[in-house]
């Protein structure tokens, strides 16, 4: 086609100003896209350590049990839960948990807590707290009384691996009980909210303190294979145990991680979308500019025939020609950035204390996914298109007769 | 064979504060073959008189008549279709695509056409070789001469096929060199091809060599003598 061979050398013909333009253009789409890529990357690492580390993708409870957390408020025959949804051929693992508040005390001070009694080997396939321990283990074979808790918690009670500290709480009958636990291991995530309150110790052994069977849970967690079928599974593990159980995917059980996520993809579009508006009036300037300089070439095309939809179509190339140029430039550059800077991570230790206050992971691993670059794409389109309203307005309202009028 | 006819033609420009008559009631016609200079004086209405005659301006009284088919009845987007495929133009400057070839220059307007690509590679090749620039053919205008690119703008004219070839000043910006080329050119195709060309011009060489000489002085036919 003639009109796209003489669009894309018309934005060649000043090259210093479409250079000007494509640099600004690139540069834009850079900071846009790894800002948003920073972005995402810090939501799915705040997503998937909630997921592998805290609430596991879904979780099911007494419904009781969400409104006031306490212990009678249990789930029982778990086992029969366990193995009808471990059937689901989106689980990738199932895990019991009882869940105890109880007050912690060393031989230095006393903190509120929650205890988690799990089984270890379950636990160990839906959650990745066993990677996290820092020092000791993560609970060692015939020991009733081992207990792993966080470093925070490790530092605030003044404990060391085999320090013995006294776990205080009420059994299945209200009476409060103390037993005694030697910590075995310490764990440190990013989230320390997390690590103040979360200690872990063997489901069995608890459970015959409180009086509970190996068959009662406070809590049941389930991974799935991927979060994609998060909301499917969700509804056949409703229609698997009934609705005298609470069923809450991740999204329920912790609101702000969904609406992060929602947050998220709504700030990047407005960042993007400020980016390229304020793209779209340098391109409209750039192609005004050129307009009004080849008025009298565009006089003459239509003079000797050029219709106003030709003139149209050549302004829209040449638009979308010097929108585009940039923005794949721009986009290769970001991609390049992206992949380097999310396996090698960026660094924010400086304010890594600020970070892991609010659940977040000091190294930064940006992540963008295919559709984010179709967004991009589909974003500069319309771009594009928006900027050449105006120098087709400005061209096709010529009078060539005017136009060639020699000064 | 009369291939235009003008009849009582009037442009009057209302935007100024006093309304202009740059076309006072001009009747004329203009048979297939002929080699026409029109002439006057800058403001005598001579380049309006061509824009009308062109299908770049509208009449404001008259008609302008070609083939049989009055211009001033259609609409824009006709007369720019009419003005495709029966009208050549070559115009003082500004005449070429700087940023196409001398043949992409001359098959552009054949691509506007919606030619089959061989034909107007090869039309385009041969209009070239016409008016002498067949070595040239892959230069940009930028690479031309000023007569080199009126050349190149006549064989563009050419190469659509028109009935007539309208040309407001040719020869302004030339040497004397490229005018009396240039002007060699589109009398051989003139008399070769009969070809009709209408010229507006100042120049006393183009009006030597016309076979008929119009002269319109505030807005009106002065004199009109064949040769």
């Amino acid at each position: 086609m003639e009109i796209i061979k003489i669009a894309w050398r018309n934005i060649w013909r000043n090259k210093a100003r479409s250079l000007v333009i494509l640099i600004s253009v690139s540069i834009g789409m850079v900071g846009g896209i790894f800002a948003t890529a920073a972005m995402i990357g810090m939501t799915n690492q705040r997503i998937d350590t909630a997921i592998k580390t805290e609430i596991s993708h879904i979780q099911l409870h007494n419904p009781k049990f969400i409104d006031n957390q306490e212990q009678e408020y249990y789930l029982e025959n778990t086992d029969e839960l366990v193995a009808k949804i471990s059937k689901s051929n989106s689980v990738s693992a199932v895990s019991t948990r009882l869940k105890i508040s109880a007050m912690i005390s060393s031989a230095e001070t006393a903190s509120g807590v929650i205890i988690n009694g799990v089984v270890p080997a379950d636990e160990m396939k839906i959650s990745n707290l066993s990677t996290k321990i820092i020092e000791g283990e993560y609970f060692t074979e015939n020991k009733t009384n081992d207990i792993v808790i966080s470093q925070k918690l490790a530092d605030k009670l003044k404990l060391g691996i085999k320090s013995k500290l006294v776990l205080t709480f009420q059994d299945a009958d209200g009476n409060i009980v103390s037993n005694n636990y030697k910590v075995c291991g310490i764990y440190r995530t990013n989230n320390q909210m997390f690590d103040e309150m979360q200690v872990f110790v063997k489901k069995a052994p608890l459970g015959d303190i409180c009086g509970y069977d190996e068959n009662t849970a406070q809590e049941i967690a389930v991974l799935l294979n991927n979060n994609e079928t998060l909301t499917e599974t969700e509804d056949e593990i409703k229609s698997i145990v009934g609705d005298k159980i609470l069923v809450r995917s991740w999204k329920k059980i912790s609101p702000d991680l969904g609406m992060l996520t929602d947050m998220m993809a709504q700030y990047s579009g407005y960042i993007l979308g400020i980016i390229l508006m304020a793209l779209a009036f340098g391109i409209i300037n750039t192609m005004l500019m050129a307009i009004l300089e080849r008025k009298k070439e565009l006089g003459m095309m239509m003079a000797i025939g050029m219709n106003k939809p030709k003139i149209r179509a050549m302004i829209v190339w040449e638009t979308v020609f010097l929108t585009f140029t940039g923005t794949i430039v721009g986009m290769t550059i970001a991609q390049i950035l992206v992949s380097y800077f999310g396996k090698v991570g960026i660094n924010l230790a400086m304010y890594a204390e600020g970070f892991e206050a609010v659940g977040f992971e000091a190294m930064l691993y940006p992540a963008l996914n295919t559709g984010f670059y179709i967004q991009v794409v589909v974003l500069t389109v319309f771009t594009a298109l928006f900027s050449a309203i105006f120098p087709i307005r400005r061209a096709i309202k010529m009078n060539p007769a005017e136009v060639l009028r020699t000064e | 064979m009369k291939i235009i006819e003008i009849k009582n033609l009037h442009k009057i420009y209302t935007e100024t504060a006093v309304p202009v008559k740059a076309v006072n009631g001009i009747d004329l016609s203009f048979d297939q073959g002929e080699f026409t200079a029109i002439v006057g004086p800058s403001g005598s209405g001579k380049t309006t008189f061509l824009n009308m005659l062109g299908g770049l301006d509208k009449p404001s009284e008259g008609e302008v008549i070609i083939d049989g088919i009055n211009i001033g009845s259609l609409s824009s987007k006709q007369v720019i279709d009419f003005r495709l495929r029966n009208i050549g133009f070559v115009f003082q400057a500004y005449n070429l695509i700087p940023v196409l070839t001398a043949k992409e220059n001359v098959e552009f307007i054949m691509q506007l056409q919606n030619q089959d690509k061989k034909e107007r590679e090869a039309r385009a090749i041969e209009m070239l070789k016409a008016v002498g620039l067949g070595e040239r053919i892959n230069n940009r205008p930028a690479k031309l001469s000023g007569g080199e690119q009126q050349r190149v703008a006549v064989a563009r004219a050419l190469a659509s096929k028109p009935k007539f070839i309208l040309a407001d000043e040719p020869t302004a910006n030339l040497d004397s060199a490229s005018t009396n080329n240039l002007l060699e050119i589109m009398q051989e195709l003139n008399k070769k091809e009969n070809i009709t060309f209408i010229f507006s011009t100042h120049d006393q060489r183009v009006v030597n060599k016309a076979r008929r000489v119009i002269t319109i002085d505030d807005g009106k036919v002065k004199t009109d003598v064949k040769i």
